[in-house]
C-alpha cells in the first residue's frame, strides 16, 4: 500500500514522464522521424493488426448479447425493429470505445509493461541511455503514437463487427429485416457519436500507453517486480479509461 | 579549460554515495590516465558496482565530482550527458543487448543514431566491429540464440561501436567458464591496445584482472584499500588485500557462516 506522500510523488513522476513523452512527440528533430517511422509501423502492426481478431470477436459477441438481452423486451412493445437503434447508439457512443480500450489495455498494455519492464531489469534501458539514445524517444514515443492511431481504428472495426453480428442475430432470431435494422440504426446514430467515439479512443490509447510504459520504466527489482508492474499497469489503465470515459460522458451529455 | 590528450581521462574527487543512510562510497578519489587499463576489484558489497554506476551517470552521488575526458559529469543535464556519452562506451555484465534486434542491428544502432552515415557504410562498419570480436558469422542471430561468451563479445562490439576514447567494462568474467574468460580477457586487451582506448574494468576475478589490467584499485567498505600495479598487489602485505588476492575463506574479510543449530532444534523440539 502506498503512503500518501509516496502516492503524491508517484503522481508527480507520472506527470513528468507524460510531459517528457508529449515534448518528445511534439518537438522531434526532422532526423528523428527517420528512426521513428519504422518503430512506429512495427508497433502499429503489433498492437493493431494482432489485436484485430480478438477485438472483432469480442465486439461481435457483445452485439449478439445486446440483441438477445433487448429484443425480447422491445418485442413486447411491438418495436423489435428498434433493436438496430439501441445497439447502434450504445455501441458507437459507449460500448465500442470502452470495450476496445479494455481489450487493448489487457492485451497490448500488458505486453508493453512486460516487455519494457524486462528491458529495465536487464539494463537495456540504461544501455540505451549510455549510448546517448533517449529511451523515451526510442521506446515510449512509438508505443504512445501507435496506440493513439490504432485505438480509433480498432474501435471503428469493433463498432462494425458489433453491428453486423447484431444485424445477423436480429434477422435470424427475431425476424428483423436487415434493411429495417440498418435504416433504424442509420437514423439514430449521429455523426457526433462516431466522432466522439474516435476522440475518446485516441485519449484512451494515450492513457493506456502512458500508464503501461511509466509502470515499466519505474519498476524496481527483479523478475517478480515485472509481474507486479504489469498487473498494476493493466488495472490502473482500465481504471483510467473508465474515469476518462466518465469525464467524456459528463461533457457530452 | 580545454582537455589535453595527456590529461587524466577519469578524475574522481571525494565521491560519496549513500543508500538509506548507509555510506557505500566514502570519499573516493582517483585518476585514470590515457591508455591505462584500470581494474576495480573488491569483495561483494564493497562499492564497485555503485562506483561504476556513478561513473556512467546512472547514479547521482551525494558529494564529490567526476570528470570524464575533462568534462564534469552532470547526470541531471541530459544534453550535456548525451554529448559526453558519445565519447565513452559501456559493456554491461549481462550484455544488455536489445533482445528484439539482431546482433548486427544492436551494434549498428548507436552508429545509425549518431553518425548520419549511409546504411551501406554502416553495414561495413558493423561487419568490421563484429569481425574484431569474432562474431561476423553470427551477425544475423538474436541475443537469445547466443552463448554467454558470445553475448559478452557482442556487447563489447557495441560498446566500441562509436570508437570511444574510454570504455567501462562490468564483470567481463561473470558466468563464464575459465577458457571463455581467458578469451574475453585477450579480446579486451587487444581492443584496448589496438584502438588506444582507456579501460575501466570492474571485476572480482583476480586472474582476469592480472591479465587485463595495468593498474588495480581495490575497494573495501566504500574506501580505496589498494591502488597500484599488478606486481604491487602481489607483494602487498595488507591482510584484507592478501586474503582477497589469495581467495581464502578465513581472514579479515569474513564469510557468513551458518549460525543456527538445527540439530539441537530438531532434538529438543519447541
Amino acid at each position: 500500500m502506498l503512503s500518501p506522500l509516496k502516492a503524491v510523488e508517484k503522481v508527480g513522476r507520472s506527470f513528468h514522464f507524460f510531459c517528457r513523452t508529449a515534448t518528445s512527440v511534439a518537438v522531434a528533430p526532422k532526423k528523428e522521424w527517420r528512426f521513428r517511422i519504422p518503430l512506429l509501423i512495427e508497433q502499429i502492426l503489433r498492437a493493431g493488426l494482432m489485436s484485430t481478431p480478438i477485438v472483432l470477436l469480442f465486439a461481435g459477441l457483445v452485439g449478439i448479447i445486446l440483441v438477445l438481452q433487448t429484443a425480447f423486451q422491445l418485442a413486447q412493445f411491438g418495436r423489435v425493429e428498434m433493436v438496430g437503434a439501441l445497439v447502434g447508439v450504445s455501441v458507437t457512443r459507449e460500448m465500442g470505445p470502452l470495450m476496445t480500450a479494455i481489450i487493448v489495455s489487457g492485451r497490448v498494455g500488458a505486453a508493453f509493461t512486460a516487455e519494457l519492464g524486462t528491458m529495465k531489469v536487464n539494463d537495456e534501458i540504461l544501455a540505451a541511455e549510455t549510448m546517448a539514445i533517449d529511451p523515451i524517444q526510442f521506446l515510449v514515443v512509438p508505443r504512445f503514437l501507435a496506440l493513439i492511431i490504432v485505438l480509433p481504428c480498432l474501435t471503428t472495426l469493433s463498432d462494425i463487427s458489433a453491428l453486423v453480428f447484431a444485424l445477423l442475430t436480429g434477422a435470424s432470431l427475431f425476424d428483423v429485416p436487415q434493411m429495417t435494422f440498418m435504416g433504424v440504426a442509420q437514423d439514430w446514430i449521429q455523426t457526433s457519436d462516431i466522432l466522439v467515439g474516435g476522440l475518446k479512443s485516441a485519449v484512451f490509447g494515450a492513457l493506456i500507453a502512458h500508464i503501461c510504459c511509466f509502470e515499466a520504466f519505474h519498476l524496481k527489482g527483479g523478475a517478480s517486480s515485472v509481474g507486479t508492474a504489469t498487473m498494476r499497469a493493466v488495472v490502473l489503465s482500465m481504471v483510467a479509461v473508465l474515469a476518462a470515459d466518465a469525464v467524456f460522458a459528463y461533457f457530452t451529455i | 579549460m580545454s582537455y589535453a590528450e595527456t590529461d587524466p581521462v577519469i578524475q574522481v574527487r571525494d565521491l560519496v554515495k549513500e543508500f538509506d543512510g548507509r555510506r557505500v562510497l566514502n570519499r573516493i578519489s582517483f585518476c585514470v590516465h590515457p591508455g591505462e587499463r584500470l581494474a576495480i576489484l573488491g569483495p561483494s558489497g564493497g562499492g564497485k558496482s555503485t562506483l561504476l554506476s556513478c561513473l556512467i551517470g546512472a547514479t547521482i552521488p551525494e558529494e564529490g565530482e567526476i570528470r570524464l575526458l575533462g568534462e564534469v559529469l552532470r547526470p541531471k543535464d541530459r544534453k550535456a550527458m548525451d554529448r559526453l556519452r558519445l565519447k565513452f562506451g559501456v559493456m554491461f555484465q549481462g550484455g544488455a543487448l536489445f533482445s528484439s534486434m539482431s546482433i548486427h542491428d544492436n551494434v549498428a544502432l548507436p552508429i545509425r543514431r549518431h553518425s548520419g552515415l549511409a546504411d551501406e557504410t554502416i553495414d561495413i562498419l558493423v561487419g568490421m566491429k563484429l569481425n574484431q570480436v569474432g562474431l561476423f558469422a553470427a551477425s544475423e542471430r538474436f541475443p537469445d540464440e547466443l552463448s554467454g561468451g558470445m553475448i559478452k563479445r557482442a556487447a563489447l562490439a557495441r560498446a566500441m561501436a562509436l570508437d570511444p576514447a574510454l570504455v567501462f567494462i562490468d564483470e567481463p568474467s561473470a558466468g563464464l567458464d575459465p577458457v571463455t574468460v581467458a578469451g574475453i580477457d585477450d579480446l579486451l586487451l587487444k581492443q584496448a591496445t589496438t584502438h588506444d582506448v582507456t579501460m575501466l574494468v570492474v571485476t572480482h576475478d583476480m586472474q582476469s584482472a592480472y591479465r587485463i589490467a595495468s593498474r588495480l584499485i581495490m575497494l573495501y567498505k566504500g574506501e580505496i584499500l589498494f591502488d597500484g600495479s599488478p606486481q604491487e598487489i602481489r607483494e602487498c602485505e595488507d591482510p584484507v588485500v592478501r586474503q582477497f588476492v589469495e581467495g581464502r575463506k578465513d581472514g579479515p574479510l569474513g564469510f557468513q557462516e551458518s549460525t543456527m543449530d538445527f540439530r539441537k532444534l530438531l532434538l529438543e523440539g519447541d
